[in-house]
């Protein structure tokens, strides 16, 4: 019974059937683990693909209502344009049949009518074109334009409605502003709804145009003397529907659209507009237009007049940033760096304005909403039009070797480095 | 004073049109279905028609073609009136023939301008 060796047979024998015991459920724990993760796995894949499921067709909701709205809006334009047709044309002819048979009373009602008619129809126009802009359906349409001749016009027009507060027009030219390829009725329209917003809030006082080309593109400043705005009013400015207060639109007429929409035409276009404002010292509403070098010819630099030539700036630069404080960062800098810049707030913008303004370079956001940095990369890469033009991607993410793969030519990091920027662009732009 | 053929369905429309013209010197004639627009404008060979674009019975466009492939009407301008103002559809128009194109509601003495040039300076 004590034989000593039997007893550390048995032992060993215990020990043995433990481990064995033990192996076992090491083994089962970890095959319940595994299964246990692969069901979580399937799961979770399951879940991506329902999600992914939902969410396209959302997006084909969301695509198919707002392709509805804009096919409501065009109808109801239609619609509401057909009545008025008959409502201006009676009364204009009533205003002729008064004024022959000398009714004065007669003729001031009917062009009430009139007047009231084509404020409607502004409004019509001024609806349809910001639902366009914000369902991205406006179109931009490109051609040569001489600007010079544009600015005659569009002074000839409004002249009579500044000159109707008792304003004194004051219109400078800084030289020639040459033909630049932009979409003249958008430049025109915003033009005209700066200078009759000036005229509107002015009275008695000066309104005033100064033009100019340089090597950053087209400046158009309009000034006045008038009531000017408070910061308050000045921050709701380009929204729609927003006049400074309910009694302007009384006192002022206007939709309180044509800011918002003047802003977004600016922008489409790749610019934008500034505004120096303070209650009783009047404002300055600056459009800025950005040209590329390539669509647009500027006119001969005239010597002798300045001293000096400008230089020709170092060609197009366009910024698809989302946040705006980045938008004017990456501005400075490049302007800084003798560059043209033109911005787009979005990945979707970006893309059409890489398309009509065939920029020298484009610096790229990857984080932003709905369209982000890696979607504007591949469409523009799969677009022979535009694959051609180097992008730099700008993202606080550390995503280099990513970025080249699918197309970028090269990556800086956020916080931009100046110099950094400065020697990626001379780089790949010399 | 020019004879000029108002194809357009919509009645107040067609009557201020007509009237307008009618009081600016002009012989008008009407016409307000497309159909029946092609058929006037082969008999009565007027100086311009003025074609609604969205008529009952065809689209005014397609009407503007087949005035534009028949010898004998094809060199009758055309000015096309529509109620759609986007600038697709003025491209739209162009692209079948009419030889100007306004919105409604017409501005009668932009309507008048283009009349006369069409025609070969003030009549």
């Amino acid at each position: 019974m004590t034989n000593p060796e039997e007893v550390y047979k048995r032992a060993l024998e215990r020990e043995r059937l433990a481990r064995k015991e033990a192996e076992r459920l090491l083994e089962q724990k970890s095959r319940e683990l595994y299964d246990f993760h692969e069901s979580q796995k399937r799961e979770l894949e399951r879940l991506v693909d329902e999600r992914t499921r939902e969410l396209s067709v959302a997006r084909d909701q969301a695509i198919e209502a707002s392709r509805a709205k804009s096919q409501f809006l065009a109808k109801m334009s239609h619609e509401l344009r057909t009545p008025l047709n008959a409502i201006l044309g009676y009364s204009e002819m009533l205003e002729e049949d008064a004024k022959d048979a000398g009714r004065a009373r007669d003729v001031d009602d009917l062009r009430k009518i009139q007047v009231a008619g084509k404020h409607l129809l502004s409004l019509i126009n001024d609806v349809l074109d910001l639902s366009k802009i914000e369902a991205g359906q406006m179109a931009l349409y490109l051609e040569e334009v001489d600007l010079d001749a544009l600015v005659r016009e569009v002074v000839a027009t409004v002249r009579p409605i500044v000159e109707k507060n008792r304003n004194a027009f004051d219109v400078q030219l800084t030289g020639e502003l040459g033909v630049a390829r932009t979409d003249v009725t958008k430049v025109r329209q915003t033009l005209f709804n700066l200078l009759s917003n000036a005229a509107k809030f002015t009275e008695g006082g000066t309104v005033s145009l100064q033009a100019s080309r340089d090597r950053l593109g087209l400046r158009f400043s309009v000034r006045d003397t008038g009531i000017g705005m408070t910061e308050e009013q000045k921050a709701q400015l380009f929204q729609p529907f927003r006049q400074a207060e309910p009694s302007t639109a009384r006192r002022y007429g206007g939709t309180g659209l044509g800011l918002a929409i003047s802003q977004r035409f600016a922008e489409l276009l790749g610019g934008a507009i500034e505004v120096k404002t303070a209650p009783g010292a009047g404002s300055t509403f600056t459009l800025h237009l950005p040209l590329s070098e390539a669509a647009s010819e500027a006119p001969a630099p005239q010597r002798g007049a300045s001293g000096s030539e400008a230089p020709s700036h170092r060609g197009l630069v366009l910024i698809i940033d989302d946040d705006e404080a980045a938008r004017e960062l990456l501005g400075r800098i490049l302007a800084d760096e003798g560059y043209a810049v033109a911005f787009a707030r979005d990945g979707q913008q970006g893309i059409e304005l890489a398309r009509s303004l065939k920029p020298r370079a484009i610096t790229l956001d990857v984080v932003m909403p709905k369209v982000d940095g890696w979607s504007v990369l591949s469409s523009l890469k799969a677009e022979p039009e535009v694959s051609a033009i180097p992008v730099i991607v700008v993202s606080v993410l550390g995503e280099r070797s990513l970025a080249m793969s699918v197309g970028a030519c090269d990556y800086v990091t956020k916080p931009v480095d100046r110099a950094d920027l400065a020697r990626v662009l001379r780089t790949h732009l010399e | 004073m020019a004879r000029i053929l108002i194809v357009e369905d919509n009645e107040m429309n067609r009557d201020m049109l007509s009237r307008r013209l009618v009081r600016s010197g002009h012989e008008v004639h009407l016409a307000v279905t497309a159909g029946e627009g092609l058929a006037a404008c082969r008999a009565l060979k007027p100086d311009l028609v003025l074609m609604d674009l969205s008529l009952p019975d065809a689209d005014g466009r397609d009407a503007t073609r087949t005035l534009k492939a028949d010898p004998a009407t094809k060199a009758i301008p055309v000015v096309a009136l529509t109620a759609h103002a986007m600038a697709s559809d003025r491209d739209a128009a162009l692209a079948a023939g009419c030889d100007a194109f306004e919105t409604k509601p017409v501005d009668f003495a932009a309507l008048s301008r283009t009349i006369d040039e069409l025609l070969g300076g003030p009549a």
